[in-house]
């Protein structure tokens, strides 16, 4: 009775919703979603070729460019990695450790804000933007303060921090803290219960736990589906152990619950920051480096260490050969990269519109996915 | 998939053990907990074990991978963390295969790791464990695109970050870290041909395709009497924006009154009124023989009298100007 035919579509590389240079090759049989093909390697910029060529030091600037609205958390899982590889992880001072949970834990209220302004405004709820946007500008002004940029901060150093804070920096992070709390209900009384946030996110891109093992997601994707974990817990790094803090989890597995993880993980991370400033004040000023060599020559070894990224593992394998100042070999493993992986079997069946609501709840970065 | 991950026991997180000063032998790294189960099962396939920081590497046999792969996933290793390849030719007294692939697992059951690694030369392919962890799929097509490993068994093994048609693989050692020129061009159609980037290219050729148009203190003056020399070898051209660089040669003379870039375009259509065609599409050029359209302004002129070219677009500094007057021209109707 009526003509049916597949059609193929070009969703990107330059439509706003893909948040950066990703294409997507649709099938689509109206407005049903048949296949998907995800095209990357647009933002392509061979950070690891450029890793075996520079000493290890000099690659930490190159971190900050790969997930870029995440910069603090890459530079962390590099510098710990090298660390690792030197056997020097133990030595870290308190004040360091407490620092770099600091600014990663703000990294990842501002990644998440910068995801939930971009993925409400995708759907069409234009107004969390500009309020996730007035907080999200109060932590680069944080990061400013602390290390002169906003996004790409360069912010760690191979056994320590570059500078210490600068004076009255706590107080400026407390009173942040205080308030971001009531910013979170704020951004929740605009979308949880919001009849059309639920209804285009509310069973949207369901995946099952064993699938999202599967597929290799990590981060807020798999809490979503149930799984409980969390590398600053199941493996921690720095000083995790000593902070309390819970692991949200989701039950359907579907776009809602994963907006229900996120929002709970930014009260959490605004909890672990509360945590640690008294923290950082009974630590004494100063103590930020380890001592250790100026030059960085790792033993011959390899090491892959992973840290909870805002998206997900943000995994580093690094070959030493023992002989240079240089990785011989750095590999990346990139959450973003590996969750995009799976937009094809979350996007089967549903329609065109819907993949904008999977593309925003993946919340993929293209510098890292393209590295 | 058997195993739904439990949550990680909360309070007793494993710490990465010191690096043992005692290298521990193959059969005794098999026999660690970690491993045991799995090695019961493909022990016989593992070729040679080490350990650094704390964490295992077993070195497999590459025919056996697959087998290896379903003993350690059914046992716990249910995640497939990362794939990556190594090239080890320039690795310091490397005697083994060139190529080295890692595969990590990670166990939510023992919240633990372990490294699996195979070896392979540049013609014989590795059997793909895609049906073994769906997450390999583009970890071995990465690796294919950046090392040229060929996954034998694998869906869909084509390039995800290079474009197809690259030629090389990037991140072997013997690829140049300042690229190779693939032939590829980049925008063809904004590019006269032989101008504009190439995919790779050194970077020697970057002073001659930048679009700045402006002055360039800090590059140093355009070398004109060198392009010129070059054009007028029937060299490459230079790129347009060389257009605003008047050449030596752009003189008036006798026989062309309007050869001079200081002249506004009526003007020296005035001076060329009692030419034949080509006169006069040689006053409407820019005069300022740039070389951008690939010859001088007398000899884009004399090409397109003769029917040598009908582009009518290529006057870079002439602008619409110029453009307008050569399709009156050429349309006969000035």
């Amino acid at each position: 009775m009526f003509d049916v035919h597949e059609m193929e579509v070009n969703f990107g590389p330059q439509h706003p919703s893909t948040h950066g240079v990703l294409r997507v090759i649709l099938k689509i049989d109206g407005e049903r979603i048949v296949d998907a093909k995800p095209i990357i390697g647009y933002l392509h910029r061979g950070t690891e070729k450029l890793f075996e060529n520079m000493s290890y030091p000099m690659c930490i600037p190159h971190t900050d460019r790969m997930d870029y609205v995440a910069s603090a958390t890459n530079n962390l899982g590099f510098v710990e990695t090298v660390e690792k590889l030197m056997g020097i992880t133990k030595q870290i001072p308190k004040r360091a450790q407490l620092m770099r949970v600091m600014l990663s834990e703000l990294q990842r209220l501002s990644s998440h804000l910068l995801w939930l302004a971009t993925h409400a405004i995708d759907i069409g709820a234009m107004t969390p933007f500009f309020y996730c946007f007035r907080e999200r500008e109060q932590i680069l002004d944080l990061f400013e303060e602390y290390c002169g940029a906003r996004l790409t901060l360069n912010c760690m150093r191979i056994g320590g921090m570059p500078e210490d804070l600068p004076p009255g920096w706590l107080d400026d992070v407390e009173a942040f803290v205080d308030k971001f709390d009531a910013a979170i209900d704020e951004y929740e009384s605009l979308l949880t219960n919001n009849r059309i946030w639920k209804k285009r996110t509310v069973g949207i891109g369901v995946i099952s736990p064993e699938e999202a093992i599967d597929w290799g997601i990590t981060g807020p994707p798999l809490r979503g589906s149930g799984v409980e974990w969390d590398l600053r817990r199941a493996q921690p790094y720095e000083c995790y152990p000593e902070l309390q803090f819970e692991i949200p989890i989701g039950k359907n597995g579907d776009t809602y619950d994963r907006y229900l993880v996120r929002m709970e993980e930014m009260r959490q991370s605004n909890w672990i920051l509360k945590q640690c400033i008294p923290l950082v004040k009974a630590t004494p000023a100063g103590d930020i480096k380890a001592k250790i060599s100026r030059v960085v020559r790792p033993p011959e070894g390899e090491v892959y260490h992973s840290i909870e990224s805002p998206k997900g593992e943000l995994g580093y394998y690094i070959i030493a050969d023992g002989k240079t100042q240089n990785a011989y070999r750095c590999h990346v493993r990139p959450p973003s990269f590996v969750n995009l992986q799976a937009l094809p079997a979350m996007a089967k069946g549903h329609l065109v519109s819907d993949l904008v609501a999977l593309i925003g709840t993946i919340d993929i970065v293209l510098g890292e996915v393209d590295r | 998939m058997t195993d739904v991950p439990q949550q990680p026991s909360a309070t007793a997180p494993k710490p990465a053990a010191p690096a043992k000063p005692v290298a521990r032998s193959l059969d005794e790294i098999k026999r660690d907990p970690l491993v045991a189960r799995a090695c019961e099962r493909a022990g016989d396939a593992i070729i040679s074990a080490k350990e650094f920081a704390g964490e295992i590497s077993l070195t497999v046999d590459r025919e056996r991978i697959v087998e290896v792969a379903k003993a350690f996933r059914d046992d716990g290793f249910n995640y497939l963390v990362d794939l990556a390849g190594v090239d080890y030719s320039s690795y310091p007294n490397w005697t083994g295969d060139r190529f080295g692939v890692s595969y990590m697992l990670y166990s939510f059951s023992k919240n633990n790791r372990v490294r699996l690694k195979v070896t392979t030369d540049e013609n014989t392919p590795i059997p793909s464990v895609t049906s073994v962890w769906k997450t390999a799929n583009w970890h071995e097509r990465e690796t294919f695109d950046m090392f040229g490993i060929i996954f034998e068994g694998h869906p869909n093994l084509e390039r995800i970050l290079m474009w197809d048609g690259f030629n090389g693989h990037p991140l072997r050692k013997d690829f140049p870290i300042r690229g190779i020129d693939t032939g590829a061009r980049i925008y063809p159609e904004v590019f006269p041909e032989g101008g504009g980037p190439k995919a790779g290219s050194t970077g020697k050729d970057v002073k001659d395709v930048n679009i700045y148009k402006g002055d360039w203190p800090h590059y140093g003056t355009w070398p004109v009497a060198e392009i010129a020399a070059r054009a007028a070898e029937g060299g490459m051209p230079p790129a347009p924006e060389l257009a605003g660089v008047v050449a030596d040669t752009a003189k008036p003379t006798e026989e062309a009154p309007w050869h001079d870039p200081e002249k506004a375009l009526p003007e020296r259509m005035e001076l060329a009124r009692a030419g034949n065609l080509k006169d006069k599409l040689f006053a409407a050029m820019a005069q300022t023989d740039c070389t951008a359209c690939g010859w001088d302004c007398e000899g884009y002129a004399a090409a397109l009298a003769s029917g040598e070219t009908t582009d009518i677009t290529l006057c870079v500094p002439g602008e619409d100007e110029t453009e307008s007057m050569l399709k009156q021209l050429m349309a006969g109707k000035a």
